[in-house]
């Protein structure tokens, strides 16, 4: 227990400071692109002593170091800031738009579990059968498609040809179908993928023999051994895609769209809207970060025998 | 491994052969390209707008695949946008490995501190969404080709860093490469000659499988045209161009999606081939 | 172990909820605004209530009323304000809150009558512009505005100069534009930014006369793809849009239950010559070898399907609009534009042309064909199509040789645009021509619209001959698209709507 306390420990300190960098990233990141969020909300003719007036409003006459002490000592108030386009906190606009993402999200993760585990599982285990060929050509060809390619296909075949599903928006579970099998196929392949390379690996473990000479059945062989350790893997690339896609599939957003994190956060970029960026990545890496850390305490929870390094 | 063996498993990979086989064919096509085309990449012609696809009615100085929004060959630009996406592919892949390598063995080598350092700009780095930071670049840095490489490097380095420096961990112990120490070979020499030869091979299959990955992200930022700059044509860009007119003109859609698709699945294929021809635990 | 698999699924059982919570948390988070998502894409009578939904491709994204207004905000306003003065968008003007008004033969002086009625606005205009003196209360229902100079545009200023409740302004400040409290047809309800923003109808409007509209509620969609807005027309979710690519009005005209309106609008598109020292537009020939290059009309054709070339800075419907020259200036003649070009200094030096998506329908396919157009002419072109930020500071520092944008002259007035880029030069263009600048001037403090008229002509004579600060290309058509069920939809060709008294069966 006590090396489980000083993981997560280590775990702990060294999330925060990635979300640290992450912050710092995005302060810098921002602050070289040109482009002036002060001038952008004025009109076309507005003085430059108007800009600097508007400048100083927005806090952003000082320093840049100041500048940045202030929104993290905010920050750890909680106070995420005040998004200069939308003139509304920071906070507001980002979990306005967290269940449309996170809605999407788990759409996408439940699609590609329901198609990449019953076929990588049991085209690890039949390897070189009809099933396995047929998932491996699956999975190559989800790798292949791009979002875009694929979304557009969707929106072709069913929406204008069949015209049986809507293909923009959000407000009914039909709006869902089109976007969740766009992120969720592609992810599918992935984890087809690993499933069955994780799966079959360990099957051809010598112990694997030796515990099939012992007697014991092919079933339980499947789940309790090979699946728990095909599992985590697996687990570690679904937390990863879960992470970047809460922070909204930018893309998908853009082909059907679905009024996500992913779309506030391209127009925070063409706006140059500092709080709103800096707050958005914060939100994302926070998230990003502590689903790892949940994978990682799952991998401890399954397998006790891993070493807590 | 030994060249015939070598030889003996490429040739019975499916994938790589398969993948082979169509990856040399669009490479060839892509680059022999200013011999055979006819019409003008980007020169528009409003009098040839989205004329559908003629196939051979007309031979090579028709219409073959059909015209786009601005009356320019849609095979044409086909073509040379395929030999744009594959140089960028090329270099999308080449320049974040040498980074990458560079800083995955210097990681795994020294360890400590300056690993520490390396892994956590790692995971700053995994923390940032990539479509994010891909657009946040291209919004600084303004929309060119050396610019879009910038992106690239920045987006995959991450992969390599972490596979070489988890095969440098590895080794670094072995008792050859005390024996070098104890002879006296400086830390570089010792990377350099003979850590390096042993990452080679995992490296290659890490290459080889970020090809299709490269293509369809230059795809996915041409798409939101943050790509390869205007007039060039891209795939990516075809088929943003394409898609307002996907009701009324789909091919201008699926001539270069169904490219598109095809080189990343030849690419995918060959990656997947060459990960079962070098890897020492495939017994096949 | 089997317990270990059960403990797994069962941790990824508590996952999968502390997401779903953590999400749902997150709408409970966010405060009112989230009201209606659920149903706001059911257009029918959800639970009896008469619902109308329109969208336009821009969100609001200031609600204070001297913020820079996008397009939509326009028609928004009209459903939650009174203007002080009204008009049918042609150039004629109609008692609003005020019923009644008259200016002082020197043109300094404007006295308002105001009407009498069940609001209880003091009057409070918001007035920003440096000519305003001052505003001087007489007695409740009269006020004087004292200019410093003759204004000629007053009267189409106030018509999209709201009203605001004096007190509330004073006690709240900006705070006020979080609630928007208005005495218009319709109350503002909330906004979800980037998703919708929801009215409902003012039961005690004092002007409802006998055009009550039997709508409950109005709901305003932003929807930034063109063909997304127009597929959701097609499928219901939309009673009304506005802003359509030209070719999917065939599409729309043949679908069921939707009318499509379309009309020449009041939009200009435009490209700002940067003509400092050295620069290639420097040099006259070089700026109308440019406009002789371009063939508008085949664009307007081909790739737009709708507009008409521009050969005057104004169309028809705005002052300063001369039909006898229209059609004199910027003729596509691509002899005389290499002619043109060949006489001036330019040398093959890279003209640097940038533009931001969004300015005319089908903006890349358009700039590319002028790009190929002008490299015909023999000018080398560099097309850049960028994000704004990046472009609204290249272009204030001059950082250019073209910058494309577009501009709509609204209510028949063309002062936005010349006050902007001609009276004062916001793109930078370095280009003085002191004989235009002081047509302009006279006639902006002219306040008779014929006198008006005929100075703009002769400025605008000047612009053509000189080619530049601008070189104007193409007018956009206003083409929108309504449900069958509406009536009493108002659109203007200004591309202002006025949904007000929007009736829906």
């Amino acid at each position: 227990m006590q090396n489980f306390m000083r993981f997560m420990m280590k775990r702990f300190v060294s999330a925060v400071i990635v979300i640290f960098g992450v912050t710092i990233v995005a302060f810098a990141l921002m602050r070289l692109a040109p482009g002036n969020p002060a001038a952008l909300m004025l009109p076309d003719n507005a003085t430059a002593e108007q800009i600097a007036a508007v400048e100083v409003k927005m806090g952003l006459d000082k320093p840049v170091v100041q500048q940045y002490i202030i929104y993290i000592t905010d920050v750890l108030h909680g106070d995420l800031g005040t998004s200069i386009f939308f003139n509304r906190s920071c906070a507001e606009l980002i979990f306005g738009r967290l269940p449309a993402t996170g809605l999407l999200t788990f759409a996408a993760v439940f699609v590609s579990i329901l198609v990449s585990f019953p076929m990588g599982i049991i085209s690890g285990i039949k390897k070189g059968s009809a099933i396995d060929f047929g998932s491996m050509v699956f999975a190559l060809l989800g790798m292949s498609m791009s979002q875009v390619w694929l979304g557009l296909l969707f929106i072709l075949f069913f929406g204008v040809y069949l015209g049986v599903l809507p293909t923009q928006g959000y407000g009914s579970f039909r709006n869902l179908i089109l976007p969740a099998l766009t992120l969720g196929l592609p992810l599918a392949a992935l984890v087809t993928r690993m499933l069955r390379s994780g799966m079959f690996e360990v099957l051809q473990e010598d112990y694997i023999t030796a515990t099939k000479a012992r007697g014991i059945g092919n079933f339980e062989i499947y789940t309790k051994y090979a699946l728990k350790n095909a599992l985590l893997p697996t687990i570690t690339i679904i937390g990863m895609q879960i992470g970047q896609l809460l922070a909204g599939a930018i893309i998908v957003e853009q082909v059907f769209g679905w009024p996500g994190l992913g779309s506030l956060t391209v127009k925070a970029i063409h706006m140059r809207d500092f709080p709103l960026i800096q707050s958005i990545l914060l939100v994302s890496a926070t998230l990003f970060v502590a689903i790892n850390i949940l994978v990682d305490i799952i991998y401890v929870v399954v397998d006790p025998r891993m070493s807590l390094n | 491994m030994k060249k015939s063996e070598l030889l003996r498993r490429m040739g019975k990979s499916k994938f790589f052969v398969i993948g082979a086989i169509i990856a040399v064919l669009v490479i060839l096509t892509a680059f022999t390209s200013p011999l055979f085309v006819v019409h003008d990449p980007i020169q528009s012609n409003l009098r040839n707008r989205l004329i559908p696809p003629e196939l051979f009615a007309n031979g090579m100085s028709g219409f073959m695949l059909g015209t786009d929004a601005l009356g320019q060959d849609i095979f044409t630009r086909l073509v040379i946008g395929c030999r744009i996406s594959l140089l960028i592919a090329a270099a999308g892949v080449l320049i974040p490995a040498c980074i990458g390598t560079a800083l995955g063995a210097i990681a795994g080598y020294f360890g400590g501190a300056i690993d520490n350092v390396i892994m956590r700009i790692c995971d700053i780095q995994l923390s940032i969404p990539t479509m994010v930071l891909a657009i946040t670049v291209m919004a600084i840095f303004g929309n060119s080709v050396p610019n879009l490489l910038l992106v690239l490097a920045i987006v995959g380095w991450t992969s390599y860093t972490r596979v070489v420096r988890g095969s440098v961990m590895g080794i670094r112990n072995a008792e050859f490469i005390q024996a070098s120490r104890v002879l006296g070979a400086s830390n570089a020499r010792i990377l350099i000659t003979q850590i390096l030869p042993c990452v080679l091979t995992p490296l290659i299959i890490l290459m080889s499988q970020q090809i299709g990955f490269v293509i369809l992200t230059e795809a996915n930022l041409s798409f939101l045209g943050m790509g390869v700059p205007l007039p060039q044509p891209s795939l990516g860009s075809m088929i943003a161009d394409g898609r307002e007119y996907i009701a009324t003109a789909p091919w201008t859609v699926v001539v270069p999606g169904v490219a598109l698709m095809i080189i990343v699945l030849a690419f995918n294929f060959l990656g997947d081939g060459v990960r079962d021809i070098l890897d020492p635990k495939n017994k096949d | 172990m089997k317990k270990t698999t059960r403990q797994l699924l069962s941790w990824l059982a508590a996952a999968a909820l502390g997401a779903g919570m953590l999400t749902g948390c997150g709408s409970k988070a966010a405060d009112s605004t989230n009201a209606g998502t659920g149903s706001a894409s059911s257009n029918t009578k959800a639970g009896g209530e008469n619902v109308v939904t329109f969208s336009m491709s821009e969100d609001v994204y200031t609600w204070d009323t001297m913020g820079q207004p996008v397009v939509p905000f326009y028609s928004i306003q009209l459903l939650i304000y009174d203007m002080l003065v009204r008009t049918d968008h042609q150039g004629n003007y109609e008692p609003g809150l005020a019923t009644e008004w008259s200016v002082s033969a020197d043109g300094l002086d404007w006295t308002f009558q105001l009407r009498e009625g069940a609001f209880d606005n003091t009057l409070n205009m918001n007035f920003l512009w440096s000519d305003i003196e001052s505003v001087e209360v007489a007695d409740p229902y009269t006020a004087i505005v004292h200019c410093k100079k003759p204004i000629g545009d007053m009267l189409n200023q106030l018509t999209y100069m709201p009203m605001l409740p004096a007190q509330a302004l004073a006690e709240q400040g900006d705070d006020l534009f979080k609630s928007n409290p208005g005495t218009g047809p319709w109350k503002f309800v909330s906004w979800d930014p980037g998703n919708e923003i929801i009215f409902v109808r003012n039961d005690d409007y004092w002007d409802w006369g006998d055009q009550k509209s039997n709508v409950d509620k109005i709901v305003y969609k932003p929807i930034s793809e063109d063909t997304t807005r127009v597929s959701s027309m097609r499928t219901g979710e939309f009673d009304f849009i506005s802003n359509i690519p030209p070719d999917q009005v065939e599409v729309l005209s043949g679908s069921a239950g939707v009318v499509v309106d379309s009309q020449p609008g009041t939009t200009i598109t435009w490209m700002a010559l940067q003509s400092s020292d050295n620069k290639t537009f420097a040099d006259k020939n070089a700026r109308l070898a440019l406009t002789h290059s371009i063939d508008r009309q085949l664009i307007v054709e081909s790739i737009l399907g709708s507009g008409s070339p521009s050969y005057w800075p104004v169309m028809k419907g705005v002052t300063g609009y001369d039909e006898a020259s229209d059609g004199k200036y910027n003729q596509y003649d691509p002899e005389l534009a290499k002619q043109l070009l060949a006489d001036s200094s330019y040398n093959g030096e890279e003209i640097y042309f940038m533009a931001i998506d969004g300015k005319v329908p089908r903006t890349k396919e358009v700039l590319q064909a002028v790009m190929s157009m002008m490299t015909e002419a023999g000018f080398n072109v560099k097309l850049e199509i960028m994000e704004g930020a990046t472009f609204v500071s290249k272009r204030s520092a001059g950082e250019y040789d073209l910058a494309f944008s577009n501009v709509f002259y609204n209510n028949g007035s063309p002062w936005r645009h010349m006050i902007t880029h001609w009276l004062s030069d916001s793109c930078n263009t370095q280009l003085e021509n002191p004989q235009i600048t002081a047509l302009l001037t006279q006639a902006k403090e002219t306040i008779d619209l014929t006198e008006q008229d005929k100075l703009l002509k002769e400025a605008f004579t000047l612009m053509m001959e000189d080619g530049g600060r601008m070189c104007y290309f193409i007018n956009l058509d206003t083409i929108n698209a309504y449900s069958e069920k509406l009536s009493g939809v108002k659109t203007y060709n200004d591309t202002i709507v006025d949904l007000s008294r929007v009736m829906k069966n």
